[in-house]
């Protein structure tokens, strides 16, 4: 590559560029990470996004591992979505004994080809003395009955995991086997059992009720409460296993990635360049100072260094950009660029400029260096994608800053909890999508500008 | 006083194949409002010259010494910071060989026009490139092109502005290197009637540098000529081109047409000594049809009629 003789305008650039379709492409595609990263610091709690996804509290009424929706049209099969069973006002009121009894209907359809993933009851109690006691009776389209047991709730709020009190399924399973009449050789799921028709084992559509009676001791004391039929599918991007929805976490890594790619493409490229500048333009003990450490931070192995710093001392983010920065100024580059510069420095209207004065900075800064710009603009842009990989690399050994979204961060979570063995597939893909994508648009936007820039290419 | 006093300037390269005296022993003054125009062939160290005064050094320079006086003050005791401050530009500025390479292609004209006021009078962008539109419409070109890049402008548009940015600080003394080399005739005219009109105008010195001795009658009040590294022959422009008095500049004349006179056009025989180790003596003897057993030995500077001066035996005591 060299620097002679580029008369090139941004304007001319963004030209030639927009004559590429593949750049078009790749410009199209960094415009929607761009969008998505805007609406994701103005639309969403961005700067809370650390701090919510480690709250496991926040997502309980998302589906555990759920498949994104758009799965459904591979599969062929009608995966079942969140269905709410919500309270309304209460049926009858009655007395019994010295309680008073509320009770509620309520239904919901259910036209899915396939049970859902877990039946939650949440309660919200304020009462004066006596726990309010509650019972669930589930009503199934074919009229079959199940109590699904009592509970005493306890003030604030209380969840009842139906799909994993283990008592309750054996009880039901016990009753189904007499009703049957025959013994059901395998042990089934809460789901099979609320869900499946007994004897052919399908799914039953249509209309489901929960009525749900409420024992309280006095006329104040108030139970709210809600249920949750748990879908298997959620959403663009599925959900994880702490029922995460991911498409917020790849909506708050997108910003992330980004910047963290831009930031640390930039300044190094920038403090690199100035960097041989001076070694270029001053010569002498100074460029050799310059040029030996350069040569030492080559062999110096990058990535173990990064590693062992990051694993010492636990950095957050932009400490550790930081530290990549400054393991990256003296590199290769520096070893171009300072060829580059003493070709320029030869230059007469280098010479021109001293002799009517111009200070060494000012001949570094405004004679020099805006020459350097325009050929270091396609490798400044196509190693962006590289420092975002660098960063899931990162976030992969487990050593990324724990306090921040990132979609390495999804993917090494996704992979801990064996996503693939256990055939959470959008778990990994998603993410990994998001990195191949911003790759993409960046190299497509490179390569063309390289062409653009480097015209020797072009010829090939 | 002369407001240009050079005396025993030297200046050296060192080469792998060793020192090249480009600039030996050069003396001459210029007073205000003078135009010396030094003349030579290609490679005899006019160019070395100019940089020699205004301290342009490269990087490979052996030995530089000599006395420069400006306005009666030694500039060459300057530091270089000094020198870079109060003297380039401000006293001594240059107009530079191919203005085609002497601009800064990422800057505008006019920014490029106000970079010598930016530096050296700590104006403010706004008011230097004011200055500099007022310059540049002096120079005869049109105010549209201040927003223009160099590479947007034609070769002489471009020496014009080369031009301006070597008067814009108002300068004592402008050294001129070829300004006209890479231009066609026409152009070459233009600039001319420009450097001409300018120097009526501001009463402007110049150092003006050339190889074609022509253009340099044009615009002369004395006249030097230079080979291999040494000034032979210094006089004010009618009796050097009336009466040339070194056998090099004879020659030199001889080889340019006129239009006045029907003569026969001469050539040098030879080639231009080699700078790294010149012949001993009278560099010119080998190439000299009058040399002389004498001429082995280095001549002094003979002064004639006053102010005609000429580094040759021929001249020996007709002082």
């Amino acid at each position: 590559m060299s620097v002679v003789s580029e008369e090139l305008s941004l304007k001319g650039v963004v030209k030639e560029l927009l004559s590429y379709k593949s750049a078009i492409l790749g410009l199209i595609i960094l415009a929607g990470l761009i969008v998505l990263s805007i609406y994701a610091i103005l639309f969403t709690p961005f700067a809370e996004s650390g701090a919510l996804w480690n709250d496991q509290q926040v997502w309980l009424k998302y589906p555990r591992t759920a498949a994104p929706e758009w799965t459904n049209i591979f599969s062929g099969k009608k995966l079942p979505k969140n269905v709410y069973v919500n309270m309304s006002k209460p049926v009858n009121i009655s007395k019994e004994g010295t309680r008073i009894k509320r009770t509620y209907i309520s239904e919901f359809s259910f036209n899915y080809d396939d049970t859902p993933s877990e039946v939650i009851f949440f309660f919200n109690a304020s009462y004066e003395k006596l726990r309010p006691k509650i019972s669930i009776l589930w009503i199934r389209p074919d009229g079959e009955n199940l109590s699904l047991g009592e509970y005493k709730i306890r003030k604030g709020g209380t969840s009842i995991y139906l799909s994993n009190n283990l008592r309750l399924i054996s009880d039901l399973q016990e009753t189904i086997e007499e009703r049957l009449g025959k013994k059901v050789n395998k042990s089934l799921t809460l789901e099979d059992i609320l869900f499946r028709d007994f004897r052919t084992g399908d799914v039953m559509k249509g209309t489901y009720t929960v009525r749900l009676d409420v024992l309280v001791k006095n006329e104040t004391d108030r139970v709210e409460w809600q249920g949750i039929v748990y879908g298997k599918v959620y959403g663009l991007a599925g959900t994880d296993d702490k029922r995460r929805p991911l498409h917020l976490g790849l909506l708050w890594g997108a910003p992330i990635a980004l910047a963290f790619g831009l930031v640390a493409s930039l300044s190094i490229t920038f403090i690199q360049l100035i960097i041989s500048a001076i070694s270029g333009y001053y010569g002498g003990k100074v460029d050799s100072v310059i040029q030996r450490l350069t040569e030492i931070y080559m062999i110096l192995p990058f990535l173990p260094m990064l590693v062992l710093v990051q694993l010492l001392y636990g950095m957050n983010l932009w400490r550790l950009l930081l530290l990549l920065i400054v393991l990256s100024i003296f590199g290769t580059s520096v070893k171009t660029y300072r060829v580059w510069v003493m070709q320029l420095k030869s230059y007469p209207y280098v010479e021109a400029a001293k002799a009517y004065g111009a200070s060494n900075m000012r001949i570094i800064f405004l004679y020099i260096l805006p020459r350097l710009i325009p050929p270091t603009i396609p490798s400044l842009v196509l190693a962006v994608p590289g420092y975002v990989f660098l960063e899931a690399a990162l976030a992969f050994l487990g050593l990324s800053d724990v306090n921040i979204v990132t979609w390495g961060r999804i993917v090494e979570e996704a992979f801990s909890e064996g996503a693939l063995y256990k055939g959470y597939y959008h778990w990994v893909l998603m993410p990994s999508l998001m990195l191949v994508i911003t790759a993409i648009s960046f190299a497509l936007i490179g390569i063309a500008l390289d062409r653009i820039v480097n015209p020797k290419l072009k010829e090939m | 006083m002369a407001l240009l006093e050079v005396n025993d300037l030297v200046m050296y390269y060192r080469t792998r194949k060793g020192t090249v005296k480009a600039v030996d022993h050069v003396s001459f003054e210029i007073e205000k409002g003078e135009t010396l125009a030094i003349v030579g062939e290609s490679g005899c160290g006019k160019s070395s010259l100019s940089r020699a005064i205004i301290r342009l050094l490269p990087r490979n320079v052996e030995v530089y010494e000599g006395k420069v006086f400006l306005n009666g003050t030694n500039i060459m005791e300057l530091s270089e910071e000094q020198f870079r401050k109060e003297i380039r530009w401000r006293k001594i500025s240059m107009v530079f060989q191919g203005a085609l390479n002497a601009l800064n292609p990422v800057l505008k004209v006019g920014e490029q026009v106000a970079e010598p006021l930016i530096i050296h009078m700590g104006m403010d962008k706004k008011e230097a490139i004011r200055e500099a539109r007022e310059m540049i419409k002096q120079v005869g070109i049109a105010e549209a092109f201040v927003d223009r890049y160099p590479f947007e402008l034609s070769g002489g548009m471009r020496q014009r502005i080369v031009i301006a940015m070597a008067l814009i600080t108002d300068p004592d003394l402008v050294i001129l290197d070829e300004p006209t080399s890479a231009l066609d005739v026409i152009t070459q005219a233009n600039v001319m009637n420009l450097l001409k009109r300018l120097k009526k105008e501001r009463d402007l010195t110049y150092i003006f540098i050339t190889h074609d001795i022509a253009l340099a009658s044009e615009l002369a009040d004395k006249m030097a000529t230079m080979y291999a590294g040494q000034v032979i022959e210094l006089a004010d422009s009618e009796s050097y081109f009336g009466k040339p008095l070194h056998p090099y500049t004879q020659k030199l004349l001889g080889s340019v047409p006129t239009l006045r006179e029907d003569k026969e056009i001469t050539s040098i025989p030879g080639t231009p000594p080699n700078l790294l180790n010149p012949p001993v003596g009278c560099r010119f003897r080998p190439r000299c049809d009058q040399a002389m057993e004498i001429c082995e030995e280095e001549p002094p500077m003979f002064s004639l009629d006053g102010e005609h001066r000429v580094k040759c035996w021929l001249y020996r005591g007709e002082e």
